[in-house]
């Protein structure tokens, strides 16, 4: 083996142990020093591309799985359910909700809101990211609640997805011609809160979506107002 | 696979799929993304693995699929360059490693990709070669020719030599 030989099969790999290597070296000093700087490079490359994981990464991968395995209504009737036992039970709940449902409904969708804007505050850095995200992303993450963007939000400057509320939901910044607004996007959590309201100098409203909501977060109630009927004008309902 | 192989699939391959997918498209979040929607892929398509022992290549391949799905690729022009016109650093041993991640972050994909696969999956080049369709030999190129491109960003100021000056 010559010493071009050799050099082509240790950079193409490195662990490469065979005989007529070791031969090569035992009678090679340049080569041997070669090998030695390679070896040394390969290190530090495997530090460099060993780039830090997410804390929590493998929690949220298995809690999106088992929200995607949870059993839905059709899959897990029991043999007595029908149209008719359910229309039932439904009027049963509907006038139940209307007596002492409403304070309830209320209290908990102020407490999303409030879990918005308590993430937001949890990660200031989001604020000033400018990530220059693709739209096709935003897109998809509305896909996934149902709904279908007909038109520009604005300019989408971050977009990851958080638990919040014991659930992974999208935690989007978006520069819109209002100005910035944090967008969550929250599945299961289907909830309405027309009328902003107010926490630690942030505000929040929230739109249903067809499997979830979405919580609108801007520093002014009339912004979060106007960004939530933006929202509201360019999400389509696919059937 | 049930639900909790499942689960020590996620927690045994995560990470090395993280960083891979990171490498792939050089953002943390598009990374977590992709992450997530591998495993899920991978869940859909679990009737699919037939040799268990190849649970990390196959969740690598889904990966890299999912990646060319959701960001249809553009693929860089290579520069070719000869082998032997490109140099060889001496050995001084100091090698940044935030420099390094610059210099990877700089290697075009089609280097960086086979590159990666190595380096964090430990695949050998017959594996690298199945999972992106190319030959053995192709894969073996793109390997020797990001090291040599790497090694030249890496260190531009160092005293060089050429491999053929050397051997």
């Amino acid at each position: 083996m010559d010493c071009l030989t050799l050099r082509r099969i240790k950079l193409a790999t490195p662990q490469d142990a065979r005989p007529e290597v070791i031969e090569h070296l035992r009678g090679c000093a340049d080569c041997d020093a070669f090998v030695r700087e390679l070896e040394n490079f390969e290190q530090h490359l495997h530090e460099a591309a060993s780039v830090p994981v997410p804390e929590g990464l493998a929690e949220q991968i298995i809690l999106r799985h088992a929200e995607q395995q949870r059993p839905t209504l059709s899959d897990r009737k029991p043999p007595w359910f029908s149209r008719t036992t359910l229309a039932l039970a439904a009027s049963v709940m509907l006038a139940l909700s209307a007596i002492v449902g409403y304070n309830t409904v209320q209290s908990s969708r102020e407490e999303l809101g409030a879990s918005f804007i308590a993430h937001v505050l949890s990660e200031p850095e989001v604020l000033q990211a400018n990530e220059h995200v693709e739209l096709a992303r935003l897109e998809q993450a509305f896909s996934r609640y149902g709904g279908k963007l007909t038109g520009t939000i604005g300019d989408v400057r971050h977009l990851g997805r958080c638990p919040i509320d014991g659930v992974l939901a999208d935690h989007i910044l978006v520069q819109t011609a209002h100005g910035p607004a944090t967008l969550i996007l929250i599945p299961e959590r289907r909830a309405s809160l027309s009328r902003p309201i107010n926490r630690d100098g942030y505000a929040v409203v929230i739109l249903p979506l067809r499997s979830g909501s979405v919580g609108i977060v801007t520093d002014s109630p009339k912004r979060a107002t106007e960004v939530g009927r933006l929202i509201k004008a360019l999400v389509r309902w696919q059937s | 696979m049930d639900h909790t192989a499942f689960e020590m699939v996620v927690r045994a391959y995560s990470a090395d799929l993280y960083r891979f997918a990171f490498w792939l498209c050089r953002n943390r979040w598009q990374a977590q993304d992709l992450v997530q929607e591998a495993f899920a892929a991978a869940w859909k398509a679990r009737d699919s693995l037939r040799d268990k022992s190849a649970i990390k290549a196959w969740l690598f391949t889904i990966l890299r699929n999912e990646h060319f799905r959701v960001h249809q690729r553009k693929r860089l022009q290579m520069e070719e360059v000869e082998l032997d016109e490109l140099s060889q650093t001496e050995s001084d041993g100091a090698y940044e490693r935030v420099e390094l991640e610059e210099c990877l972050r700089a290697l075009p994909e089609n280097y960086r990709e086979p590159l990666m696969l190595q380096v964090l999956g430990g695949f050998s080049c017959r594996e690298i070669a199945q999972m992106m369709n190319i030959s053995e030999q192709n894969v073996m190129t793109r390997l020797t020719r990001s090291r040599q491109m790497l090694q030249r960003l890496a260190k531009p100021k160092a005293r060089t030599g050429s491999l053929a000056d050397r051997g």
